[in-house]
C-alpha cells in the first residue's frame, strides 16, 4: 500500500499555495487600503480645523463668547471629533468644547510623534486613558495678518482602527472562504487524479501476482487513460508470451520424456552368442533419441537382431517404439523357424492400426542360425547392411527389399518384403547401422558417406570386431571434427570367432 | 524455402496436383492442407506431378504417407509423376518405391488410373 496519498500531497500543495497568495495579497491589499484612510482622516481632520479657524477668528477677536461656543459646537459635531479648542499666543484657552476650560493654560499632550509639519501640524499621541488620538493644529488668523492663536482639535484615532479592524475581518472572512473552496477544489482535484492513479496502482499489483487476465478501466481521455491502455495492452501481450512459453515448456518436457523412454529400449548388457562376439556402440542426439537396437536369444540356436528408428518425435513415437519392441520380441519367437520377413510381416500387421497416419518405422531384423552359421535377414525400409569378408578382404553390402512398416496394412507390404541369408566364415564380419553415420555431417555441411564408412571397414575389418567398431566410431568422431550430431548413431558388429 | 501448389481436375476424375518448390517442415502443412481438402472431396484417383519439385524432407514424406493410408483405405491412391534426381534418391532410399506408383511422365501416371 502508498504510505502517503498523492491526494494529499497536490491538496496541500495547492491550500499552501492558496494561504500564501491571499496572505500576500491580504498584506498589501490591507496596507494600501490603511494609509488611505489615514491620509483620509489627515485630510479630514486639517480641513476641519482650517474651517475652525477660519470662522472663529472674527470671534476671537471680538470676544464673541456665544459665537464662540456656537462655532466649537458645531464644530464637535463632525464625526469623531473629541475636542476643539482654541489657544492664544500666551497659552490661555480662549475656545473650548469643555466650557470649564476656559482661562486655563493650555496643557499640551504628552509623547506626542509629529506626523506632519508645516502650516497645519499633525500629532499622533496616546492620552492618560489608553486612547490613541490625533490632534490637528491650525492657526487663527484675524484680517489677513494678526496671528490670535492656534486651533487644536482632535480626532480618534480608533475611526481608523475600526475600519481597519472592519476591513481585516473583510479580507480575513474572504481569505478564510477562499481557503475552504480551494481546500474542496484541491481535494476534489487530488481525488480526480488519484482515483485512476490508484486504479493503475491497484491493476499493477493484481496483474504482479499473477492474474494476466485483469483489465485496468480507467475512462479519462488523458495520460492516465492512455497509461491504462498501454499497460494492458502490456499484460495481452505478457499472456501471450507466458501461453508460448508454457507451450514450449510442455514440447521440451515431452520431448525429455520420449527420450527417455527410448534409451530404455536399448539393452543394457548383450546376450552372449557361443562362438560369436558382439559390439555395439549407441549415441543419441540431443533432441531426437528415436534409433532403436537389440538382441534377442530366441533359443539356444537362435538368435535375433533387430535394429530400428521410427520417423515421428516425442512420446507417441517413442510409444510406438516400445509397442513395436514387445511384438517384435512375441513375434520373433513365434516365427523361429521362419525366414526373417515373417517376423516383420507379423509386426507389420499386427501394429498397422496403431501407429499414426503419418508415423512409420523401419527395422532390419537378422535371424542367426549358430549350427549353420547362416544369418536370414530382412528390412523394412532401413539401409543398406554390410558384411566384411576376411579371406577376400572385401565389404558387401545387402538390402532385401521391404519399404517401412506401418506405411500399408498388409497385401502390398507382404508382396513386397523378401528376406536374404549370408553364410558365415570364420572371421567374417556382419556390420548392421543407422543412417546417423552414414549422414553424419562436418561444419562444412558434407556428409560423412557410404564410401568413406567402407574404407575404414576395408582397412580395419581383419582387427576383431570391438577394435572394428572403435575404428569405425574414431573416423566418423574426426570425420566430424566437433559439429553438433543432428542424428541418432547406432552401430552393432556380430563377428563369427 | 517456397511452395507453389495447384491443382487440376481431368476429364476422368483425376486430380493433378502440381508441386513446385520444396516442401519441408515450413511448407509441409500447406502442402497437408491441399491434400486434406482433396480427402474431404472424396477425390480418389491423385497424381502429385513432381517435375518442378526440388526437395521433399522427411516431414513432407510423412505428410504424403499419411494421406496415402487414408486414400487406400477409402479405395483411393496417391501416385508420383516425374521425380527429379534428389526426389528420387531420398524415395528410394527408403525404400517407397515399393510402396507409391511412380512414373516418369505425367501421361504415364494418368495411364495408370484407367483401366
Amino acid at each position: 500500500m502508498a504510505k502517503s496519498s498523492i491526494k494529499w500531497e497536490i491538496s496541500f500543495f495547492i491550500v499552501a499555495f492558496m494561504v500564501v497568495v491571499i496572505g500576500v495579497l491580504s498584506f498589501f491589499i490591507l496596507r494600501a487600503q490603511k494609509q488611505e484612510l489615514t491620509d483620509e482622516v489627515k485630510l479630514r481632520g486639517i480641513s476641519i480645523a482650517k474651517n475652525l479657524a477660519n470662522s472663529i477668528s472674527d470671534f476671537i477677536l471680538t470676544e464673541d463668547e456665544l459665537s464662540i461656543a456656537r462655532i466649537i459646537s458645531e464644530t464637535m459635531n463632525n464625526k469623531g471629533v473629541e475636542y476643539a479648542l482654541v489657544v492664544d499666543e500666551r497659552n490661555i484657552i480662549k475656545a473650548h468644547n469643555n466650557l470649564e476650560l476656559l482661562g486655563t493654560n493650555y496643557k499640551e499632550p504628552k509623547n506626542t510623534e509629529i506626523l506632519d509639519e508645516g502650516q497645519y501640524k499633525i500629532l499622533f499621541y496616546i492620552d492618560d486613558k489608553d486612547n490613541k488620538k490625533l490632534d490637528f493644529s491650525a492657526p487663527v488668523i484675524a484680517k489677513g495678518k494678526i496671528k490670535l492663536g492656534t486651533v487644536h482639535l482632535g480626532i480618534s484615532y480608533s475611526l481608523i482602527e475600526d475600519v481597519i479592524k472592519a476591513a481585516y475581518i473583510k479580507v480575513g472572512i474572504i481569505s478564510a472562504l477562499a481557503i475552504i473552496i480551494g481546500i474542496i477544489g484541491a481535494f476534489i482535484l487530488g481525488v480526480t487524479i488519484t482515483k485512476p492513479i490508484g486504479e493503475l496502482a491497484n491493476g499493477a499489483r493484481v496483474v504482479g501476482t499473477g492474474n494476466l487476465d485483469y483489465k485496468i478501466k480507467i475512462k479519462s481521455n488523458n495520460e492516465l487513460g492512455e497509461l491504462a491502455n498501454i499497460f494492458n495492452v502490456m499484460t495481452v501481450n505478457l499472456k501471450k508470451a507466458q501461453e508460448i512459453m508454457i507451450k514450449q515448456q510442455r514440447l521440451e518436457r515431452e520431448l525429455e520424456v520420449a527420450r527417455e523412454i527410448q534409451l530404455s529400449l536399448i539393452p543394457k548388457d548383450i546376450t552372449k552368442i557361443p562362438g560369436y562376439e558382439i559390439s555395439a556402440f549407441y549415441k543419441s542426439a540431443k533432441e531426437v533419441g528415436g534409433d532403436y537396437y537389440d538382441v534377442l536369444a530366441i533359443n539356444k540356436e537362435r538368435f535375433g537382431f533387430v535394429m530400428g528408428d521410427v520417423s515421428g518425435k516425442g512420446v507417441p513415437a517413442a510409444l510406438i517404439m516400445t509397442m513395436a519392441r514387445s511384438i517384435l520380441h512375441s513375434e520373433a519367437l513365434k516365427n523361429f523357424d521362419k525366414p526373417a520377413n515373417e517376423t516383420l510381416k507379423s509386426l507389420n500387421s499386427i501394429i498397422f492400426k496403431d501407429i499414426k497416419d503419418d508415423m512409420f518405422i523401419t527395422i532390419f531384423y537378422g535371424l542367426l542360425d549358430i549350427t549353420r552359421n547362416i544369418i536370414d535377414i530382412a528390412s523394412a525400409g532401413h539401409n543398406d547392411t554390410l558384411v566384411f569378408r576376411a579371406k577376400s578382404e572385401n565389404v558387401e553390402p545387402y538390402n532385401p527389399k521391404g519399404f517401412p512398416i506401418g506405411t500399408d496394412p498388409g497385401p502390398r507390404f507382404d508382396k513386397v518384403i523378401k528376406h536374404e541369408e549370408i553364410l558365415f566364415e570364420k572371421g567374417d564380419k556382419l556390420i548392421i547401422f543407422t543412417d546417423g553415420i552414414t549422414e553424419a555431417m562436418n561444419k562444412e555441411n558434407k556428409e560423412y558417406g557410404d564410401i568413406r564408412l567402407l574404407d575404414v571397414i576395408k582397412k580395419s575389418g581383419n582387427k576383431n570386431c570391438k577394435e572394428l567398431l572403435d575404428a569405425i566410431i574414431q573416423d566418423v568422431h574426426s570425420f566430424v571434427n566437433g559439429a553438433e550430431q543432428s542424428d541418432d548413431i547406432a552401430l552393432l558388429i556380430l563377428e563369427r570367432k | 524455402m517456397n511452395l507453389i501448389l495447384e491443382e487440376k481436375k481431368n476429364a476422368d476424375g483425376v486430380v493433378i496436383v502440381s508441386v513446385k518448390g520444396f516442401i519441408d517442415t515450413s511448407t509441409s502443412s500447406a502442402f497437408e492442407d491441399v491434400i486434406k481438402k482433396l480427402y474431404s472431396e472424396s477425390a480418389t484417383k491423385i497424381i502429385l506431378d513432381l517435375s518442378n519439385a526440388e526437395f521433399i524432407s522427411s516431414a513432407g514424406w510423412g505428410v504424403m504417407i499419411a494421406y496415402l493410408k487414408k486414400m487406400r483405405n477409402g479405395g483411393g491412391d496417391i501416385k508420383l509423376a516425374s521425380m527429379n534426381e534428389k526426389v528420387e534418391r531420398v524415395f528410394k532410399l527408403m525404400e517407397f518405391d515399393n510402396l507409391i506408383d511412380s512414373f516418369k511422365t505425367l501421361d504415364e501416371a494418368l495411364k495408370s488410373y484407367k483401366g
